[in-house]
């Protein structure tokens, strides 16, 4: 092995033991049936605190109501930026740096600046401290990642391929659905992947907007941060990563097996 | 990862696991992991410094800027690397002349967006919160909602700080950006 492939492998070695080694602590802790108090180290194993996740009402309902915020969030962000990205990518406006860089701005800004402002404007509209107020601050500050997205989808889309369909009869229902879906697919699961993972981990615009009316699972972890119990921590921790991973890998299997089905290549 | 043959390409792809893990429950592993009786009780970890924030962060971006600067480094056509090294540069001198010109712009724009985020972030500093003087997303939180009349005007105040702040350097960010931009057609 030349030295520059062994610095290359020793250097993804560290990164590894970086990135994966707290999460292999963390599974550690999840199975520590019990532990002196000054160690971290269990004494005896078992999966005990997985046991308790399973027979755990509120954690369910926590992620249920995570789990819906974030789909109405993905389907109104896929929905308000449909055209805009379109618009963007094949008749840009003038001066589209500046429309860009307004369209973005949401996910820059940081969230405070965003959710203080919106929260006196959603209290004079009578919107505060239900569910679409929560949906409506969730899918601003979560817009630019779908935009983004979509715009890159339609800008590797020929308009041509559109006129083309429109001029053999199609109607715009059908060019949508056997021309512009079907291209766009792999933009929106990303688009959506990205716009899921921050309305689904959000704390801070559920319980503010929320006003208490709203739990979802992040309500569930806080109360964790303040107990001594190490190994429930450590359990909600990783559920709380397991979650959205086996739903993102699964619309990744579907993503797959949707485009070998209609042989559109990987 | 640039370099590597596909089979560990793949494995190396778990890397990208922080990206999806919330901020909230970094800050969970961070206190277990870096507070006291933790695996890593260093004292300074849970001192008043805030190197248990610095760390949670840097654990939890580390993957997404590394990921961006990997798409940059997939476009540098492979012949210039080995014409270089044909001609006899070193390893050094090929990463300086023709890698770093080409990841500048997107190792300047990450950081920008980095420093934004993490400038305003709230839920890592506010679990961890044992760092004096507390970060500014927090000391706005509490100032508006927990401290009274007084406090909550200077809250109001810090906003907008935060808000021109945020507005100067998102403008940074775009000119960082628009300038990627037109050097890659000028290519």
């Amino acid at each position: 092995m030349k030295p520059q492939t062994l610095i290359n492998y020793l250097v993804l070695g560290i990164l590894g033991v970086v990135i994966l080694g707290p999460l292999v602590v963390l599974f550690l802790l999840s199975l520590a049936q019990t532990r002196d108090f000054a160690s971290w180290m269990p004494n005896q194993w078992g999966p005990v605190w997985w046991e308790r996740l399973a027979q755990q009402g509120d954690v369910w309902s926590g992620f249920t109501t995570s789990l819906t915020l974030a789909l109405l969030v993905v389907l109104g962000t896929a929905l308000t930026t449909w055209q805009a990205a379109k618009a963007m990518a094949w008749n840009p406006p003038r001066a589209t740096a500046w429309w860009e860089a307004v369209l973005l701005a949401p996910a820059i800004m940081p969230i405070l600046v965003t959710l203080f402002g919106f929260h006196d404007i959603l209290v004079k509209l009578g919107l505060s401290d239900n569910t679409l107020g929560v949906v409506l601050v969730l899918m601003f500050y979560t817009l630019p990642y779908m935009f983004r997205s979509l715009q890159a989808g339609y800008s590797s889309l020929s308009p041509r391929m559109v006129e083309v369909a429109h001029g053999l009869g199609a109607s715009p229902l059908r060019i949508f659905w056997t021309v512009e879906f079907p291209h766009l697919l792999p933009a929106l699961v990303g688009g959506s992947t990205l716009v899921f993972l921050s309305a689904f981990s959000d704390y801070l615009v559920i319980t503010l907007m929320g006003g208490g009316t709203l739990e979802g699972i992040a309500s569930v972890l806080m109360p964790a941060l303040a107990s001594s119990q190490r190994s429930w921590a450590a359990v909600l921790t990783l559920a709380f990563l397991g979650l959205p991973l086996i739903l993102l890998l699964g619309s990744e299997f579907l993503l797959r097996r949707y485009r070998n089905r209609r042989n559109l290549g990987s | 990862m640039w370099r590597l043959p596909p089979g560990p390409r793949t494995l190396v792809q778990s890397y990208q696991i922080p990206i999806m893990m919330p901020h909230l429950a970094v800050a969970l592993m961070a206190s277990l992991l870096l507070g006291p009786g933790g695996p890593l009780p260093v004292p300074w970890f849970n001192g008043s410094l805030g190197f248990d924030v610095i760390l949670a962060y840097i654990w939890k971006e580390l993957p997404f800027i590394s990921l961006w600067v990997l798409a940059t480094l997939m476009v540098i056509p492979r012949y210039r690397i080995e014409a270089a090294h044909m001609l006899g540069a070193s390893w050094f001198r090929i990463f300086w002349t023709i890698i770093v010109p080409e990841i500048r712009a997107t190792v300047a724009a990450a950081w920008v967006l980095v420093f934004l985020y993490t400038l305003g972030a709230f839920e890592i500093p506010w679990v961890l919160g044992r760092s004096r003087p507390s970060m500014i997303s927090v000391i706005i939180y509490n100032d508006v909602y927990f401290r009274g009349q007084a406090m909550e005007e200077r809250g109001w105040g810090l906003l907008l700080v935060l808000f021109v702040f945020a507005s100067l350097t998102m403008v940074l960010y775009f000119s960082i950006i628009g300038r990627r931009t037109y050097e890659g057609r000028q290519l």
